[in-house]
């Protein structure tokens, strides 16, 4: 009968990875190390999105204050430069962080009825992802489209509109009609792309009154959005803060194991569901164009290039910040996996840099031959119909990645349910 | 006696456990709790890529017209949801409102009248959602009162906020929740001929243009494909080629006028492939793995024992051979008279009809969806109630039931979530 139990028990469906019941080479402080440090690259990376949402926020304000005054010379310059922050200041470390979905933490948490009670929990805490960086936008919901001039909340001056109204028209009727996050902004700031040769072309008059109907409602709108964005990384970040009460406590006082589960469950989940499967090869498959996140600005490469490497800087140990002046680099997952097995590590390095040669071709290179990230030279939407084999060429680096990061997993003594 | 129901357990239990440790084993994404997100260890790569895209078409919203994301671009004009995983969070089971989410979407009603053939003005069910500038068909108002000495509670429905009148005296509401989806490939394939013979232990087998209906809880959908596309359409007002029209009827001019979601050279809301690509990933989630308790082992054999006993097993056929597979959905797939307690109120005789519902899955449920909602219109709070509420051709195995010592009882519950 005991033997049975000891069967029994490592067959138990649990939601999350169980330890295999066979001893594993393995060092418990290497393994506390490495969590402790990713937890201090998520509350790094958190805050390094924060400091970019809130420049978003800062320059929209004085793009729409501009706007306010009927100048338009100077409302399509910062109209310009708040494109540029949306791109570069406050996407680039968000895409980062977008790893840190996957295992119920903060950003993506929603309550399990499993009979215990997490922290998040206990303070009856909302995940925020849908908030933040739900897709597909409905358009029409929010603001004029081609073929309806004046459908939307902007448009439908009978709902005052407020921070609250917004958040609760996402998920007005249960459900949700995607109005927030930073693709309503990116929405707002760029509008529909109907062209391939170029991102959506909207003007700066669209915010100023007498050139466009509720321009003042527009300005209302993108004002209260790009709040939101900074309220709500504000609360994930907090959770992350050291030396608090809050979800990292729990989450580096966990055995080291549960932790490092969920470490390879996120790097898995990204590197093969999520930018693999559902942003690269879905687009392939589905063959729409417009079948990218960022599908208004065209800068889908970039959520491609920031999403991977929030796997390398987890995989690493490493972060460098984008608006914040840190850099990070501590014992990563790649420590562990060169104390089972070296020759395991140095293939999942070289995926890396097969993964990232892949995504680099579709950048500018400088004269000296430097990659220049952000400075897209072919647009996925482009690359989708045109280019297949470049895109093909991500697709098998990440699946091969996938698979590695899946053997690691299984010579770290993890069996994870992804 | 003990001895010799255990061991098919735990041959049964070694089985699981070598295909759940293998390093090809792959899960769909979306909720934290994936027991319903299992897939098939049989799949190629190619096959793999197909069901994620099908993912992704069944998970994200679908967006309401003009919209620039053009493959999913049409939702409505009236919807119930606006994507399948509202209704099927994680895949599994949905709850009427205010059980988990105030405004649940997954207990829908369907407009049935008792001559049959004659159309409602509301078309074939209420949607009580519809995008900006249309405005939706109707609501339904549920409450509930206390039966069977205040054990159960009764649902009624009645239309509210109506745009095209009440309802007709010869019209009635026919309540569905959305089931979970883990297994529903494996139950495709059972053999037309395994649920014809089915029927010798009563039950009645719903024959549709010659082919066994065998999905929905009305047995009406003969196939995958054919329960997915009826959904698209029914459910989110996603046009595709078995059902061509939106769903909007005559007397519904704003319906009918509003803008659809058809791009260019295309016909339908969804095309022909990308249908596809849902149906391959109902047909790739695996069945729901058992749900074990090492410490409930000896109550969990004796519940079977029990569950055969009072006869459960006549309608929850336990197993099916297929042509490469074993499998225990516990369902004949037939219709049965369920008794007057589940039919709706001022009814014909199909309103007591009730397709077997396959009992796989039930041990995961709560983990899943926070709720333990059973039947058809999720009113049973728990298994017990489920079992309550078994009138007409279940008579017997309930009357047997409410004999069983209380133990017992709980033994056949423990079995039960175990499965």
């Amino acid at each position: 009968m005991l033997r049975n139990t000891l069967i029994l028990a490592s067959l138990l469906g649990s939601a999350q990875a169980v330890a295999y019941p066979v001893p594993y080479q393995r060092s418990v402080e290497l393994e506390k190390e490495v969590i402790e440090n990713y937890a201090q690259l998520v509350f790094l990376n958190y805050s390094d999105a924060l400091a970019g949402a809130t420049k978003l926020h800062v320059s929209v304000k004085s793009f729409v204050t501009a706007a306010a005054t009927g100048n338009t010379q100077l409302s399509q310059k910062l109209m310009d430069v708040t494109k540029s922050v949306w791109t570069t200041e406050a996407r680039m470390p968000y895409g980062q962080s977008e790893i840190f979905r996957f295992y119920n933490g903060p950003i993506d948490f929603e309550p399990i009825n499993d009979g215990t009670t997490s922290y998040l929990e206990s303070i009856n805490f909302e995940g925020v992802e849908g908030l933040l960086n739900a897709w597909p936008l409905d358009e029409a919901y929010i603001d004029y489209v081609e073929g309806a001039p004046n459908t939307g909340l902007i448009n439908d001056r009978s709902v005052s509109l407020s921070k609250d109204v917004i958040v609760s028209m996402n998920e007005l009727n249960g459900e949700k009609n995607i109005s927030t996050g930073y693709h309503a902004v990116e929405f707002l700031l760029w509008g529909q792309d109907r062209d391939q040769m170029s991102a959506g072309k909207r003007m700066a008059t669209d915010y100023i009154d007498g050139e466009k109907e509720n321009a003042d409602r527009r300005r209302e709108y993108l004002g209260l959005l790009s709040g939101t964005i900074v309220e709500h990384l504000g609360k994930v970040t907090a959770q992350w803060t050291p030396a608090s009460t809050n979800y990292r406590k729990e989450f580096v006082g966990r055995d080291s194991r549960e932790g490092l589960a969920f470490l390879f469950t996120a790097m898995i989940s990204m590197a093969g569901d999520e930018l693999k499967s559902e942003r690269i090869e879905n687009a392939l498959l589905l063959e729409d164009q417009e079948e990218e996140h960022s599908c208004f600005s065209d800068t889908t490469v970039n959520d491609i290039y920031t999403n991977a490497l929030g796997v390398k800087n987890v995989y690493y140990g490493q972060y460098t910040g984008t608006n914040m002046n840190v850099s990070l680099d501590g014992a990563g997952v790649d420590e562990l996996v060169e104390f089972v097995n070296p020759t395991l590590n140095a293939e999942i390095k070289a995926a890396f840099e097969n993964v990232f040669s892949g995504i680099n071709a579709f950048y500018a290179t400088d004269a000296a031959g430097n990659v220049e990230v952000g400075n897209i030279v072919l647009p996925f939407d482009v690359a989708i119909t045109s280019e297949q084999s470049k895109v093909q060429k991500i697709v098998d680096d990440l699946d091969h990645l996938d698979e590695l990061l899946r053997e690691a997993a299984t010579e770290l003594g993890l069996a994870l349910e992804i | 006696m003990s001895k010799v129901t255990f061991s098919p357990y735990l041959i049964f239990l070694l089985c699981i456990g070598i295909t759940s440790h293998s390093l090809q084993a792959k899960v769909l994404s979306g909720r934290f709790v994936k027991n319903f997100a299992q897939l098939r260890d049989d799949l190629t790569k190619s096959e793999l890529a197909k069901v994620k895209a099908g993912h992704s078409l069944f998970s994200k919203p679908w967006v309401q017209p003009p919209s620039s994301t053009f493959l999913r671009n049409g939702l409505g004009p009236h919807f119930n949801a606006v994507s399948c995983m509202s209704c099927h969070p994680g895949f599994g089971r949905g709850a009427p409102p205010h059980v988990v989410h105030p405004k649940d979407p997954a207990l829908l009603f369907k407009v049935r009248s008792i001559n049959k053939n004659q159309e409602s003005s509301y078309g074939d069910q209420i949607q009580p959602m519809a995008i900006i500038g249309i405005t939706p068909e109707a609501t339904v108002q549920i409450e509930y009162t206390q039966t069977f000495n205040g054990k159960l509670i009764k649902p009624h429905y009645q239309l509210k906020d109506y745009q095209f009148g009440p309802l007709k005296s010869n019209e009635y509401l026919s309540p569905r929740i959305a089931p979970h989806l883990a297994g529903l490939g494996l139950l495709n394939r059972i053999k037309e001929e395994d649920i014809l013979e089915n029927q010798r232990n009563g039950g009645k087998a719903r024959l549709i243009k010659g082919r066994v209906g065998r999905f929905g809880w009305k047995a009406d959908r003969i196939d995958l494909r054919h329960q997915v596309a009826a959904a698209f359409q029914g459910d989110l007002g996603i046009t595709n080629p078995l059902f061509s029209n939106q769903p909007c009827t005559e007397e519904q001019i704003d319906c009918l006028n509003s803008p659809d979601g058809i791009e260019e050279e295309h016909q339908f809301e969804i095309s022909e492939k990308h249908l596809g690509f849902v149906v391959d990933l109902m047909d790739a989630i695996d069945a729901p793995k058992r749900q074990i308790d090492p410490d409930k082992i000896s109550f969990i054999e004796k519940g079977s024992t029990l569950f055969q006993k009072i006869n459960c097993q006549s309608c929850h056929r336990e197993s099916y051979q297929l042509d490469d597979r074993f499998i225990s959905p516990y369902t004949d797939l037939l219709l049965h008279d369920m008794g007057e307690g589940l039919a709706s109120e001022r009814s014909d005789r199909d309103s007591y009809m009730w397709k077997t519902p396959p009992l796989w899955g039930l041990g995961s449920q709560k983990k899943v969806n926070s709720h333990t909602r059973l039947l058809h219109d999720g009113r049973a709070r728990n298994i017990e109630e489920a079992i309550l509420w078994h009138g007409g051709e279940a008579t017997m195995s309930r009357e047997a039931y409410l004999k069983l010592s209380k133990t017992e009882k709980e033994e056949l519950h423990y079995f039960l979530e175990s499965l």
